[in-house]
């Protein structure tokens, strides 16, 4: 009889797994492939690694900016960046299970199921728990688009991240985070890139003034984007879409990549056995991690609420102090949010459209980043800008919305005045390092 | 011989004082001159100094008590003398022993007290917490300084009293509140006891709401009904606001003056285009020719000055069957202060030209906002003026100051249409008065008068200052 039984081992489940166990709990952790989930195998870290690579050839492209000659000539061996990206991911996965057996989890490499509260089967055992927590996450969606399934030319974001030369070109369906960070990629290393988005925007969750700059930086970089345009089919390696006169207009790559969303795994877990509710979108939970079930937790991905990695820990850990008493809840309007194209967008709080849709009073501050010195140090003819929404009557930080250079490294301090609602004055006080990037952040918080 | 030194009489009328900080303690050598404590009367705040040499041997009464004035409130002397004998009637004793305990404590004295050691657990175990028990001076300002909502607690000190350590604990126990959501307290926004945010810190999104539900869930509890609107979300929330010593004898004063007055209030109005106008003049002018900045409300003062020469009736105390008129105009004006509402009087004002009543007036309010307004300049006043116009009221009822029989509120001046000499509509500003007066004394028929005199020597005022 265990306390708790953790469904999945991402970064949902396997830290509350562990968590847990530092409790003094007794607990077991299932997983069906490698441990790590999506984030370490196939999503953030995977994907950070070769963008970093990316950086690297970029860094050789622009060496005489900063008087290093005859690195331009570098070329880029994506069989060894991703013979890297193994090594790292080898590294982190062994991380992740000595760190589960110091905290004394016992891991069940099996498929598992729900079979009914308080009792899971794996391994063609049934294993007893007063808890059970969910953390199953999420797989790449295919919409009904005829000739995107079982197409050798179509790829998944999995799929994509096995790819050992640069294909020439690359059309890709979907511009989010995930799509957006394929294009950053491939279009540095030198591929042709083509991005076909329904909306008539990028990156429909950052703020609107970034997601433009953010598009500009990637047509610089070569991207061609094609917005308010809807995939109609694909045939082989052509992608058929109509434009936003209504016209069908088609694009050929020697690849097509499908990032159109994740879809929750639901199936095959025994919800509807026991009685657990879901829909589309993923499993009902409160802001406690419970489901309508007692005893049966969910966090992370398959609860559709917010698909980031760091969100998923959250919830994994909040589920856990609730099912042992410890009081705590999830709150989401401080999580940051990073995409890690070149340069960085980095969030946290509300965008000015949402505050706009409230009909929160607020007053905003816009400035470059290049008002903190490092800035133009480390980052020579580019550009960066900082935006930060306050509230009008008390001046409290509601949202920070950046974009430039590696910002994602120091959005968490904006997420800290978000969370623990600074005012302007309060920030005033914070002292910054010199000279850093971060320092443009506190210059446009006080100007707010 | 041990000596006591005794509640100074701050004013005339002054019965009782708040005591609110000793400034020594039992041992302290002290000399004549010495400031021993500070005191408040519901008007001001005085340091009262020592009146005798000596080692202080006892004190008699603990911080926050009210002691009736020429009371003994500390002994002095040689050290061992026996004080027995000069201890008040009423004193509360304790407070000694609470005072030293809670310097000991403050001072991180490694030497335990021994009155306060056994005495604390037998107050926690055996008293339920009191949502008003008295808190020490200390513990009301470490709260006052601090951003918490402060929880039933039991007192450690004599008698439940809740000391700084008390409320210390409980604030290191309880939930904070953000800087936005400590901003809206500030604004009077109810603060529930619990929010939403880190460790349960009190969020913006908290405030006015009920305590956020615990976030103590079983897993054995029963399933939540889904989706069921939470009776919570409309609970209605308290927040108790205990009154300061200063509020409470006010809240006495302004009920016992409409418990024993049969008070009621008429309105009028002046035109006051011509006062506007030569207030203009003096803005610009007054400088050049070395006037006093003369302003509306100093005007009014005059012209209430004034009507009060020729209606003495309404200068005057009532009591006892008898109208006391006094020949002597001494108008207290009520400002608002960070302190709450103070009345500075001024003196024999029907002696002063317009521009040393306007100097005085300034000078009186400007040590009333700073606290240190003498408080023989509270006392004595023969009739009262309220002003609440440049807060925007047309009118209201303010309340008589006993044992006075009249108080007048000024109030905002409106635009209004009035035909002219030959029948025109034309635009005059009026200023708007509030005269309550105490109807077991004057009728009606003589307030009319009054505020007609007042209106006339408004209408007219250049004239009636040329004639002096
Ligand atoms: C390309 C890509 C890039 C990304 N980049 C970022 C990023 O930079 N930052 C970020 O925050 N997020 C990123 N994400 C999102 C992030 O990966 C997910 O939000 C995160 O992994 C969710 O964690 P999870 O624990 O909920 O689920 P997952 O990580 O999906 O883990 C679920 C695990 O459950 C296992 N499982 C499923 N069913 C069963 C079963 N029946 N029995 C046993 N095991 C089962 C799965 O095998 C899997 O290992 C990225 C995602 C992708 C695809």
């Amino acid at each position: 009889m265990y306390d708790l039984i953790v469904i999945g081992a991402g970064p949902g489940g396997y830290e509350a797994a562990a968590y847990a166990a530092k409790l003094g709990k007794k607990v077991a952790l299932c997983e069906k492939n490698e441990l790590g989930g999506t984030c370490l195998n196939v999503g953030c870290i995977p994907t950070k690694t070769l963008l970093r690579s990316a950086k690297a050839f970029e860094d050789c492209q622009e060496a005489k900016l900063y008087g290093v000659h005859g690195a331009a000539q570098a070329s880029l061996d994506l069989a060894a960046v991703q013979a890297r990206k193994k090594s790292v991911v080898d590294t982190l996965i062994k991380g992740v299970t000595g760190m589960l057996k110091r905290a004394g989890v016992d891991v069940i490499k099996a498929e598992a199921k729900l079979v009914a509260p308080g009792k899971v089967s794996a391994d063609g055992k049934i294993y007893e728990a007063a808890n059970i927590l969910v953390a199953t996450g999420s797989v790449p969606a295919v919409p009904p688009i005829p000739g995107l399934r079982d197409n050798p030319q179509v790829l998944d974001s999995t799929g994509i991240l096995n790819l050992d030369t640069v294909p020439e070109s690359l059309v890709i369906i979907g511009a989010g985070v995930i799509g957006l960070e394929f294009a950053s990629f491939f279009a540095t290393v030198g591929s042709k890139v083509t991005v076909v988005e329904m909306l008539p925007k990028i990156a429909p969750v950052v703020d609107e003034e970034i997601a433009k700059g953010l598009m500009t930086a990637l047509k610089k970089l070569g991207v061609t984007f094609n917005l308010s345009c809807k995939v109609t089919r694909v045939e082989g390696s052509t992608l058929f879409f109509t434009d936003p006169e209504g016209k069908e207009q088609k694009v050929i790559g020697t690849y097509i990549l499908n990032s159109t969303g994740r879809s929750p795994v639901l199936k095959g877990i025994g919800l509807e056995e026991c009685g657990v509710f879901f829909d589309r979108r993923g499993m009902k939970t409160d802001e406690f991690g419970k489901t309508n079930v007692p005893g049966i937790w969910a966090c992370g991905d398959v609860t559709g609420r917010c698909l980031l990695a760091h969100a998923a820990t959250r919830e994994g850990i909040v589920a856990v102090n609730n099912m042992f008493g410890k009081p705590d809840r999830m709150r989401y309007s401080a999580v940051p949010s990073v995409i890690y194209t070149h340069p960085e967008v980095a969030q946290v709080g509300a965008t000015e459209a949402e505050l706009k849709e409230k009909g929160i009073a607020y007053r905003k501050a816009v400035m470059p980043m290049a008002i903190a010195g490092r800035f133009i140090v480390e980052h020579a003819g580019k550009t960066g800008t900082v935006k930060v929404l306050v509230s009008e009557k008390y001046g409290q930080v509601l949202g920070v919305h950046m974009i430039g250079g590696a910002c994602g490294e120091f959005i968490a301090s904006a997420a800290a005045m978000v969370e623990l609602e600074l005012c302007v004055e309060d920030v005033r006080q914070i002292v910054f390092p010199h000279p850093t990037c971060s320092e443009a952040l506190k210059e446009t918080v006080i100007n707010a | 011989m041990a000596n006591a030194i005794v509640m100074p009489k701050a004013g005339n009328s002054v019965e009782e004082c708040l005591l609110s900080k000793w400034r020594v303690k039992v041992g302290d050598v002290i000399k004549t001159g010495d400031i021993i404590c500070d005191i408040e009367t519901d008007k001001s705040a005085i340091e009262v100094e020592a009146t005798a040499d000596g080692t202080v041997l006892a004190l008699f009464w603990q911080e926050g008590d009210l002691v009736p004035v020429l009371q003994n409130i500390l002994a002095v002397g040689t050290p061992g003398e026996d004080v027995s004998a000069l201890a008040p009637a009423g004193g509360s004793a304790p407070a000694i022993a609470d005072a030293v305990a809670e310097a000991a404590t403050a001072t991180t004295a490694a030497v335990a007290t021994p009155t306060e050691a056994p005495a604390a657990p037998v107050a926690a175990s055996t008293t339920a917490p009191v949502a008003n028990a008295p808190l020490s001076p200390r513990a009301r300002k470490f709260v006052a300084e601090h951003p918490f909502v402060l929880p039933a607690i039991n007192g450690s000190g004599a008698n439940g009293r809740i000391m700084e350590k008390d409320v210390a604990e409980a604030y290191r126990n309880a939930a904070r509140l953000s800087p936005a959501a400590a901003a809206m307290r500030a604004d009077g926004v109810a603060t529930p006891a619990t929010g939403t945010g880190v460790s349960g810190m009190i969020r913006a999104e908290d405030m006015g709401k009920a305590a956020a539900a615990p976030a103590t869930p079983t897993a054995a509890a029963p399933a939540p009904a889904p989706a069921a609107p939470t009776a919570a979300a409309v609970a209605d929330v308290i927040t108790e606001k205990p009154f300061p010593q200063i509020r409470k004898i006010i809240a006495k004063r302004l009920h016992e003056s409409l418990s024993s007055m049969a008070q009621y209030t008429l309105n009028a109005e002046a035109d006051v285009t011509g006062l506007l106008a030569l207030r203009q003049r003096i803005k610009e002018q007054g400088e050049a020719l070395k006037l006093a900045n003369i302003n509306i409300g100093d005007m009014v003062m005059f012209a209430v000055i004034k009507t009060l020469q020729k209606h003495p009736e309404f200068n005057a105390e009532f009591g006892d069957n008898v109208l006391r008129m006094h020949s002597a105009i001494n108008i207290g004006f009520a400002c608002d202060t960070p302190r709450g509402l103070m009345v500075p009087v001024l003196h024999n004002a029907q002696t002063m030209s317009l521009g040393e009543m306007s100097n005085t007036v300034k000078t009186l309010a400007k040590q009333a906002n700073a606290g240190n307004l003498n408080p023989d300049l509270m006392q004595g006043a023969t009739f009262t003026v309220s002003n609440l116009g440049a807060l925007g009221i047309t009118n209201f009822t303010p309340v008589i100051s006993a044992p006075q029989v009249a108080i007048l509120g000024v109030c905002k001046t409106l635009l209004r249409p009035v035909r002219d000499k030959n029948g025109d509509i034309c635009y005059r500003d009026f200023m708007q008065f509030s005269l309550t007066m105490n109807h077991m004394v004057l009728d009606g028929a003589p307030g009319a008068q009054f505020l007609n005199t007042l209106r006339s020597i408004i209408e007219n005022f250049e004239l009636v200052c040329i004639a002096g």
